[in-house]
């Protein structure tokens, strides 16, 4: 993912002796933040699938950033950031998991959505809502049943098949087909890469 | 991060299973292996971060879309009689079959208040019955007499407009009475 280095960012320990490097400009930070920060933490949310967590960890994996960044390479910066993050939060669970919490409570379904209006307005662009309307309506009436089914009604793609009487393959079939026309949009027009 | 798995071993395309991830619909087994590759592909982080995104502007976008009616996607499930009383609907669904419900009771209502002559059941008998007395009447030779005249003859009669009257008919109202008349001359010679 990041270095060949032995990632010595998530230990803090920098190999090679370059203990003394100096560590990352804060405007370079700045701009790592401005730049990475929004799709950290939506990665982050489908991990935890916690808003107040995913934001916490989100900070925490900035925090390495300033100690230790600047032992990353400038062109994996930011495979390094998502790799610390993604640590952080297994980290995260392992400490609720001894709290009481077992990997089990990440594992169920949950709606990752309701619960998480602190980071909503963070990841939500009122002109994406409005252009996904329309890509919404365009779609075959098929495939919005079960978009809305499994996105407003929150129920799971083997209940819908049930309540259709179809098979779970033809729901799974609609909302991937949905999906993959509501992402080539995503790619091409919101955030093209 | 390789950044090339645009499609897994079984056809599932990346970006299909970070959907299903974010939506907690992977198997325990899958999610586990899932995250492993989250641990070492930068594309994979990315596409978690973008179904996520994707979901919540779904989730908003969907709100205020227009609902699409079940039956628009699949004909109606026909439920055995035993299923139809233990079948659950949501909050929602309650209000919708409370609305249906007030709905029918307000048409029937409205039907009933209009008599019964415009009922289709009456309509119907109705129809059959003139059918069956205009045979019954044209069995028996008196169907012109008993047949019903028209309001728009009526109306033509008595508003004195000219009715053409073909030539053989006064010749032959012409004769019936010349004959009527020779008839009558000849019981008086007789006499």
């Amino acid at each position: 993912m990041a270095s060949d280095d032995g990632d010595p960012l998530e230990t803090g320990q920098p190999p090679d002796g370059n203990a003394h490097r100096a560590r990352l400009p804060i405007q370079t930070v700045r701009e790592l933040y401005e730049v990475h920060s929004r799709e950290l933490l939506a990665f982050l949310v489908g991990v935890l699938r916690d808003g107040h967590a995913a934001d916490e960890v989100a900070q925490a994996a900035f925090a390495r950033l300033m100690e230790v960044g600047h032992e990353a390479r400038a062109e994996t910066i930011k495979g390094w950031l998502f790799k610390v993050g993604f640590h952080e939060a297994m980290a995260f669970r392992r400490r609720h998991a001894l709290q009481g919490k077992t990997l089990k409570n990440y594992t169920v379904r949950r709606d990752p959505l309701l619960a998480n209006e602190t980071v909503h307005d963070e990841l939500v662009r009122r002109e994406d809502v409005a252009k996904l309307k329309e890509l919404l309506a365009e779609l075959p009436p098929d495939q919005q049943h079960v978009v809305r089914q499994r996105m407003y009604e929150g129920k799971t793609f083997a209940v819908i098949a049930d309540e259709l009487n179809v098979p779970l393959g033809t729901v799974l079939t609609r909302m991937r087909l949905a999906m993959e026309k509501l992402q080539k949009w995503w790619k091409r027009d919101a955030y093209p890469t | 991060m390789t950044g090339s798995f645009d499609q897994t071993p079984n056809g599932d395309s990346l970006n299909w299973l970070a959907v299903q991830y974010v939506l907690g619909e992977l198997s325990e087994s899958e999610l586990l292996a899932f995250e492993e590759r989250l641990e070492t592909d930068l594309a994979v982080c990315e596409a978690v971060a973008a179904a996520v995104r994707l979901t919540f502007i779904l989730q908003v976008a969907v709100v205020d879309s227009p609902v699409v009616p079940a039956f628009a996607t699949n004909p109606p499930r026909v439920l055995p009689d035993a299923t139809v009383h233990s079948f659950k609907t949501t909050p929602r669904g309650s209000w919708l079959v409370l609305a249906g419900a007030t709905t029918a009771a307000a048409v029937l209502l409205a039907a009933m208040s209009l008599g019964p002559a415009s009922s289709p059941s009456t309509q119907l008998a109705r129809v059959d019955r003139s059918a069956s007395e205009l045979v019954s009447l044209w069995r028996t030779g008196s169907a012109v007499a008993e047949l019903d005249i028209d309001d728009a003859d009526v109306e033509l009669a008595e508003s004195g407009t000219e009715v053409a009257v073909p030539d053989w008919l006064f010749a032959a109202v012409s004769l019936e009475q010349s004959n009527a008349a020779g008839n009558s001359t000849d019981e008086r010679q007789e006499n």
